[in-house]
């Protein structure tokens, strides 16, 4: 089917018969295709193709919401129909707890990716020999490295958003995400390791020109041997650097999540609004548009045009993420944050691209001022609670002894409770890197990007969980 | 009217015969087609309030075709006859672009007639309607909030799914079955701002439209009640009771995310599992047994064939504290040159078939959660992993905070910790463990009691 003529079967769906009584209709589609390609070794595990066309319906009536989804893009109005029936069912409410939506601007947009190189002009056996060059480069790096895996996923095509209120937009989706991971043997002892690289709105090109095998494979590699080699982690709270990778993880989990409206009003944050919970040098964001973010979005799924949220600023709790529902229920602006996986899920409040802003220390000045302690680089996944308790799994670490890099670490995670922490942050660095992976909130997993400067903590402000 | 299940076998097995009739047309050497069809009917809570419900119906169908030894995978959501056709090209022509797998050994063929699992399908969750649901909802959003002054649900989810899953393939499989589940989960907290408790969550999943909506919500609030007074954890090595959920849940059950990748025989093929090498030793006290049960009626990881049509049968992992092996499906019990065991499990993103547990089953002890923490003279009770997610599952080392955590001292809860780390390996959990708790909960993937281990390293700040 032609572009203009999904946008307007998707727009004839909204006069359906069975929402007369609806106060709000938004219908998303997806015309999208992920391929997947995982080669383990020299050996391809997974080449795959997924097509999906589909159509969702969110439907407001009563107050409440309702939502169905269905494949295809046939036979809108009877999802339209079945949304609104599921609302009805729901109703019944006290006036306060009738959802209302903040007002917006509808939008027109039609979003193109203009790539240098289209992924699907890069044929499938030029990507499979990319991906075993990547294993073979790491796996030739050192004798002790027994398997390589790389995971690729691409997803291109076109995602659709009408509403009631005029919104028309068509986004061309264009991603990539690649997680590479080596494990090895030195002995008994067992190390395994991980790299991602991720972007939205991008071409082959990334591999071309900033992501090529060689790069790859010296981060992974170096990341495995720091396992392989490592010492024990020892227990306890020490003063400590931490990477940019690592603070972005704390800037997402430990705080990000916390400022995302719908846990705002149940988290550690509540009442701390204008507050100082940081010293006044730590300022954090949310972004819609950062260089190479993975969070990068052009509109939301509510098709509210996206905006800076300013987290912190100067040690100072300052804005929340919203949709229109939380933006209406607060009374404060929609920030564009609403956001769903795919067609088949409503959107929810989600971060962008997290960070903290740089301060103005050199990594040597940072480590200068510690005088036995850790040096975290990396981290392999974490999580937050309401809180403000963090976990992150670190696969990068070094010692450090009188401000020089020491011998690396094996196997740890660090932890704490961020408003506890962030009262000991004592140093912040000039320079800025981020991460980008993948973040799961209410069964659904969303691009994200998230990092900042160097920063230092005193003892106290992190746990270390190690082996001794 | 044709009943509801029969029309859903009838549009799956159509479905998988019109994708198998394209690939013999396209002259595939050998194909599969797998359909899953689910209709979901949700109720979300946010805040003390009911937000809205969802009615969803998904058909997802994957295919793949193996030509001269190379293998395609393509997907697609859409059962037309065209869409089909379309999806054994696609894949037809990834299989083109593909190496040759010098080690496929073909499709699964016919293991025989499956064996009939009682109590997978209740017919009485189909019927459930979205009063039913939001009646649910709110009466276990009453009893959290009238489980003590304070307490915020923050989120709560009620589901009830129905599924149909075809299996064909050219080795001679033509499997389908439909099943059903109901499930529940509640999160709450206690006290607000910078006295807010750790995020509290209670959850059930069961084959039939018996959930006790109320008993989850007051379970949950209770606990985060119980987070209200506060106890001091320290640095040591002590007893801990680890609650089914904080190893039993599929997301962040500390056990349930590590052994059902380390029981795997694609880990053991690729040397990426702690247990490789172990067969036969012992990594438990006698008192431990783990089966991988998918045949026991009415559990939610009960089924008849695994996703390649192999038939389910009950594997032992762990026996009287010995590990007895790992669970094969086809494709790596021939590299192994071991039989399927039935243990093929499909990943619905990318249509790659991996061999994992279908339902890991800890044999239960007699004891109540209630008597494990009067037996405890200085220990911790974890009732939630948080970071479990991270472990490392080829390693088996992990590193989470207990949250929520409580001190234990002379038989008693005495309060909450907060921010206590637990570190080690899954092997040290296993060969620490003292006694298993008989308080058995089917989590869908795990089925498991509360188990009391000791040496456990604790961190605190």
């Amino acid at each position: 089917m032609e572009v203009g003529q999904l946008l307007d079967v998707l727009s004839r769906g909204l006069d359906s018969r069975g929402a007369k009584d609806a106060s709000h209709i938004e219908l998303r589609a997806d015309d999208t295709i992920q391929l997947a390609i995982d080669v383990r070794d020299d050996r391809v595990e997974v080449l795959s193709q997924r097509s999906d066309l589909g159509h969702s319906a969110r439907v407001l009536c009563d107050g409440s919401w309702g939502f169905a989804v269905s494949h295809g893009i046939r036979d809108i109005g009877s999802t339209v129909a079945d949304a609104a029936t599921v609302a009805r069912a729901v109703g019944d409410h006290d006036d306060d707890d009738r959802v209302k939506l903040a007002d917006v601007r509808s939008q027109k947009r039609s979003i193109k990716s203009g790539l240098e190189m289209p992924l699907d002009e890069v044929s499938n056996s030029d990507k499979l020999r990319f991906l075993q060059g990547v294993c073979v480069s790491v796996r030739n790096s050192d004798p002790r490295i027994s398997t390589v895996r790389a995971s690729y996923r691409e997803l291109t095509g076109k995602r659709y958003l009408v509403t009631d209120e005029g919104t028309v937009s068509e986004m061309e989706v264009s991603s990539i995400y690649l997680m590479c991971t080596a494990s090895g043997a030195d002995g008994s002892r067992v190390g395994s390791a991980r790299d991602e690289v991720a972007r939205a709105s991008t071409g082959w090109e990334l591999f071309e020109d900033t992501e090529p095998k060689e790069r790859i494979s010296e981060r992974l590699v170096r990341k495995l041997r720091g396992q392989l080699d490592g010492v024990a982690c020892k227990r306890g709270s020490f003063h400590c650097v931490l990477g940019p990778r690592v603070v972005g993880m704390l800037a997402h989990e430990a705080l990000g999540h916390l400022s995302e409206a719908d846990y705002f009003a149940s988290g550690a944050f509540a009442g701390k609004e204008g507050k100082l919970i940081a010293p006044e040098d730590v300022s954090m964001v949310d972004s819609p548009k950062v260089k190479d973010g993975f969070g990068n979005i052009d509109l939301d799924d509510e098709g509210v045009a996206p905006v800076k949220v300013t987290l912190i600023e100067h040690g100072r709790l300052k804005d929340k993420m919203t949709n229109r529902e939380w933006a209406a229920r607060l009374g404060c602006r929609p920030t564009g944050s609403a956001r769903a996986e795919t067609y088949r899920v409503p959107p929810i409040i989600r971060m962008r691209n997290t960070y903290f802003e740089k301060g103005d220390q050199s990594l040597e000045e940072l480590l200068e001022g510690v005088k036995s302690g850790y040096y975290c680089g990396d981290v392999r996944g974490g999580q937050a609670e309401a809180n403000s308790s963090f976990q992150v799994a670190i696969q990068d670490c070094y010692e450090v002894k009188h401000g020089e890099i020491g011998k690396p670490v094996r196997n740890l995670a660090i932890s704490g409770i961020a408003l506890d922490s962030l009262r000991l942050i004592d140093g912040l660095g000039k320079d800025f890197g981020m991460e980008s992976s993948y973040c799961g909130k209410s069964d659904q997993y969303m691009a994200t990007s998230d990092g900042g400067p160097h920063m230092r903590f005193l003892k106290g402000g992190i746990i270390f969980g190690g082996e001794e | 009217m044709m009943p509801q299940r029969f029309a859903c076998e009838l549009e799956a097995r159509d479905a998988a015969q019109t994708a198998m009739a394209a690939a013999e047309r396209q002259k595939c050497e050998e194909a599969e087609a797998f359909v899953c069809l689910t209709g979901t009917k949700s109720m979300s809570v946010e805040h003390n309030k009911i937000l809205g419900g969802s009615v969803i119906r998904d058909s997802q169908v994957f295919v793949r075709v193996v030509d001269r030894g190379r293998m395609g995978v393509a997907f697609t959501n859409s059962l037309d006859a065209d869409s089909l056709k379309g999806c054994v090209s696609a894949a037809k022509r990834l299989a083109k672009a593909n190496d040759v797998d010098p080690k496929w050994c073909g499709f699964a063929g016919r293991t025989g007639p499956y064996r009939t699992i009682g109590g997978i399908e209740d017919e009485s969750i189909e019927s459930i309607t979205m009063d039913d649901l939001r009646n649910g909802a709110r009466a276990m959003v009453d009893s959290a909030l009238a489980e003590a002054v304070g307490i915020t649900v923050t989120s709560c989810q009620l589901d009830a799914v129905t599924r149909t899953i075809a299996v064909y393939n050219t080795s001679g499989v033509e499997a389908c079955f439909r099943d059903a589940r109901t499930s529940a989960n509640c999160g709450t907290v206690s006290g607000h701002g910078s006295t807010v408790s750790p995020d509290c969550y209670d959850g059930r999943v069961s084959r039939s439209a018996d959930i006790d909506y109320s008993a989850v919500g007051s379970t949950c609030a209770s606990v985060a009640r119980a987070c209200a007074v506060s106890a001091e954890a320290r640095t040591e090595e002590s007893q801990v009771i680890f609650a089914p959920g904080s190893i039993g849940f599929p997301f962040n059950g500390l056990l349930s995310v590590i052994l059902s990748r380390a029981c795997s025989g694609e880990s053991a093929i690729q040397k990426t599992t702690f247990l490789a090498g172990l067969k036969g030793h012992r990594v438990g006290p006698r008192q431990l047994t783990i089966t991988d049960d998918p045949l026991t009626a009415g559990l939610v990881g009960s089924r008849p064939f695994d996703d390649e049509g192999v038939a389910s049968r009950r594997t032992p992992i762990i026996a009287d504290g010995v590990f007895r092996g790992f669970v094969w499906n086809s494709y790596h019990g021939s590299i192994a040159k071991r039989k399927s065991t039935g243990n093929a499990v499909r990943d619905l993103s990318t249509g790659y078939v991996t061999s994992a547990p279908h339902n890991i089953s800890v044999k239960p002890g007699r004891r109540s959660l209630h008597d494990l923490v009067s037996e405890v003279d200085r220990g911790y009770l974890v009732w939630g992993c948080q970071g479990a997610h991270t472990s490392n599952v080829e390693t088996g080392d992990f590193s989470f905070v207990a949250s929520p955590g409580f001190l234990i001292e002379r038989g008693a809860i005495v309060g909450c910790v907060k921010g206590a780390m637990l570190s080690g390996n899954v092997l040290e959990i296993l060969s620490g463990i003292e006694k298993v708790g008989g308080d058995v909960t089917d989590f869908g993937n795990m089925v498991c009691p509360s188990l009391l281990v000791g040496g456990m390293k604790v961190t605190t700040a």
